[in-house]
């Protein structure tokens, strides 16, 4: 008896023993691809969606009998380019991602007619209501004076034409929703491709967020990127377009990161703007007296708008940082800001005005806090 | 009953042992795009005039009445109308002759990115980095050279562990554990103030054991009256060599990089292991990096020609700067290593020629302390003249 009841025994601990390594090994579920480990098989299932199979199923990529180019395929018929983008009417909110799986976004290309600011894409995860990202197309990759610029970067490239790309890894547990509001009058084209892939994820991945903002002009000289910011994460990027309203260099404010309770000084505190940005004494060439335009892995000014003597009377500036490298975790809660600051005579900092809209871009747990009121078209308009 | 009692008892143990083996918390380290949506509970901090210690809720927090203090209010004079809080300290000025401690963290941890811009001489400005209670540096290096800018004027850099943007921002995503504790000073060599505005982001968070020790050392050799230039040698310790920076100054006329890297290996005497084939070969070009016969700058992930200064009144020949990242293929060595570059070009008549350049060198690897000291820094005048 005593004998039978230890082997039982030794069994359970046996099994106790396997079990987790059995689990442990149970493999990659193929959510962090990278150089060194693109080799290993994957049960994870690659998916992808666009206008020529809207619903990513399984054998289902350009069955289209109707659509935008149906008249330049009417010789060669169906799986011949029928429908290559969707059609966004003027104020329609349109549906690019109805996902009800578990997985993650690994990459989105677009390419967006129209003004890029009056385009606001909205990101749900899971069931929640309140968007995880709100942020005008051309902003949340990096375009957000509406006028390309070539961007290459980790997590976000820009390429000729007009073609706009993330790979920031978007992981979700039950669902997807992704949606693109057109806020103007006319129609616009949206060509996109959203690629994903179908597989469990562990619970210690958190939600990406992408939060829009705008001080047009800076109230007081500091702008909030984020506040009220509540749960687990990391701030993993960020996105400045900057519109200057006086002479001089304009780039002192220092950007402060508040986590965890932090009231009246934040535990991050850069040195200066172009400092963040990785760059450094007004990024400017020595020779040329002019702004050295750059894009890095990890940071970049890869947009200066000089004014053309005529009608473009402001000069503009595109901004990314991302931190891959160095994430800035927080525990319990965040807020972001950064002073605009420049110069007024006698050595003395000048409190600017300036026009300066941000993305900021971090994972977190769910659920998020309610995004401040989005800006009005009228407030969110570039002139 | 009180065997089964015991045996109950190990397979609890066994249970929950292996729960949390399997359940271990991510420590935050060894990211990349793939795993940024990964929770944490490495604490990120940064250090930066503005925040010397790094302290939680303590950045920015200079008084205009801290100018008293040397290097606590620089900018006092600027935010005189505006008060606290509004950058009152964000670089410092390093005094002739002075060390100053740019950082001290006490660990477990490891830093994530370095961001300067030193004034001055950039070669006469020393960047020393002590792991635990290490008493000779695991980098000792000019802080020019570093970050690939060996001869004293800003060239673009756009690669994985280092980038070095416009006008002269200096970074570093080298990888940087440490167990007990990370000092970070930087020497002023010059006979004047030199302003220094850095930071420095980290993150706390228990080091695996299995991690090494980064290190980074310069040798200059002006002229290189061997024809050989080592890098490294008297390396001892396992590790891996991720990374080469070479300032190269021609002496002669022609193509001047037909030079092989070796690589000495564990015990490797006569002959190394691992020879390359040329230097613009090591650096991941070719054919004398021409197109359209002139060589070509160029600046990617993983290498780089990113510097050509053409002839000028102190420099006959052209001089180039370049660097060779070791990411996907690091080169590991178990107890020792020795690297050297040959110094060669072209005669006439087909046959190769010993030069005579200048060359200086930067050699980034991850090794396991105690690390063998370091030869003696070039003295002031090695490390600058022409």
């Amino acid at each position: 008896m005593n004998t039978k009841r230890n082997l039982i025994f030794f069994a359970i601990m046996l099994l106790s023993m396997i079990a987790p390594a059995v689990f442990a090994q149970s493999g990659n579920n193929g959510l962090n691809p990278n150089l060194s480990n693109i080799f290993m098989l994957s049960d994870a299932k690659t998916r992808s969606l666009s206008a020529e199979n809207p619903t990513g199923e399984k054998g289902k990529g350009g069955m289209a009998t109707t659509g935008i180019s149906q008249g330049a395929a009417r010789e060669l018929g169906q799986g011949w380019k029928v429908n290559p983008c969707a059609v966004i009417k003027g104020g329609e909110t349109y549906t690019i991602a109805d996902l009800s799986t578990s997985g993650s976004i690994q990459h989105i290309w677009m390419t967006p007619t129209g003004n890029w600011r009056f385009l606001i894409l909205r990101i749900y995860w899971d069931d929640e209501t309140e968007p995880s990202v709100e942020v005008p197309l051309g902003d949340f990759f990096c375009m957000g004076w509406g006028k390309y610029a070539p961007i290459n970067s980790m997590p976000v490239t820009v390429n000729p034409g007009s073609a706009f790309n993330s790979y920031w890894p978007m992981p979700f547990r039950k669902h997807c929703r992704m949606t693109v509001q057109n806020l103007d009058k006319d129609n616009m084209f949206l060509f996109y491709q959203i690629d994903y892939t179908e597989t469990e994820v562990p619970k210690d991945a958190a939600y990406f967020h992408a939060q829009f903002r705008r001080s047009n002009p800076t109230q007081g000289s500091i702008h909030t990127l984020l506040d009220n910011v509540s749960g687990k994460g990391q701030y993993v990027g960020t996105y400045m377009a900057v519109g200057v309203t006086s002479n001089g260099w304009w780039g002192e404010g220092e950007i402060k990161f508040y986590m965890d309770g932090d009231t009246k000084f934040p535990t991050i505190n850069g040195t200066g703007t172009e400092d963040y940005f990785l760059g450094s004494y007004d990024f400017e060439d020595p020779v040329s007296h002019q702004y050295d335009t750059f894009t890095t892995p990890y940071s970049g000014l890869a947009q200066v708008i000089k004014p053309d003597g005529l009608y473009v009377t402001q000069e503009r500036f595109g901004l990314y940082r991302w931190h891959i490298q160095d994430p800035i975790r927080f525990e319990k809660n965040l807020k972001v800001t950064i002073q605009d600051l420049g110069w007024r005579n006698g050595g003395r900092y000048l409190q600017q005005h300036s026009d300066i809209s941000t993305v900021s871009f971090w994972y977190q747990t769910e659920p998020h806090n309610p995004f401040p009121k989005f800006p009005t078209k009228d407030e969110l308009e570039v002139n | 009953m009180k065997k089964l009692f015991i045996l109950a008892l190990v397979v609890l143990f066994a249970i929950a042992a292996h729960a949390q083996q399997v359940q271990q918390p991510f420590n935050g380290l060894g990211l990349g795009l793939g795993n940024l949506p990964t929770l944490s509970n490495a604490e990120s901090r940064s250090i930066s005039p503005e925040n010397f210690t790094g302290e939680k809720g303590q950045g920015g927090a200079a008084k205009i009445s801290d100018t008293i203090y040397p290097n606590h209010a620089n900018s006092a004079g600027s935010a005189r109308e505006l008060g606290r809080g509004w950058k009152l300290n964000p670089y410092i000025l390093i005094k002739p002759g002075q060390t100053f401690t740019l950082a001290e963290i006490n660990g477990p941890g490891a830093v994530q990115h370095i961001w300067m811009t030193p004034g001055g001489n950039w070669r006469l400005q020393i960047l020393r980095i002590y792991w635990d209670d290490e008493t000779t540096p695991s980098v000792e290096c000019p802080v020019g050279d570093f970050f690939g800018q060996g001869f004293g004027s800003y060239a673009h850099i756009s690669s994985l562990p280092m980038a070095v943007n416009p006008g002269s921002g200096f970074n570093s995503y080298w990888l940087m554990p440490f167990r007990k504790k990370c000092r970070i000073t930087i020497e002023n060599l010059e006979t004047h103030d030199n302003a220094l505005y850095y930071s420095i982001d980290y993150t706390l968070t228990p080091i695996p054991k299995d991690m090494a020790y980064f290190h980074a050392q310069f040798r200059r050799s002006n002229p290189n009256s061997t024809s050989i230039h080592t890098l490294l040698d008297n390396v001892k310790g396992q590790g891996q060599y991720v990374g080469t920076y070479i300032a190269w100054g021609i002496n002669n006329q022609g193509w001047w990089g037909e030079g092989e890297m070796k690589f000495y290996i564990d015990g490797d005497k006569d002959f190394p292991t691992i020879n390359t084939t040329g230097t613009e070969d090591y650096f991941l070009g070719s054919y004398g990096f021409e197109t359209n016969g002139k060589p070509t700058i160029y600046t990617t992930p993983f290498s780089g020609v990113h510097q050509i200064l053409e002839p000028d009144s102190a420099h006959k020949y052209r001089r180039f700067g370049m660097y060779r990242w070791h990411i996907m293929e690091p080169i590991r060595f178990k107890s020792d290593l020795k690297v050297t570059i040959q110094d060669l070009g072209w005669k006439t008549w087909g046959l190769y020629l010993a030069q005579k350049s200048d060359i200086a060198s930067v050699s980034y690897w991850y090794q396991t302390e105690p690390h063998n000291p370091f030869p003696a820094l070039p003295s002031q005048e090695q490390l600058i003249n022409k």
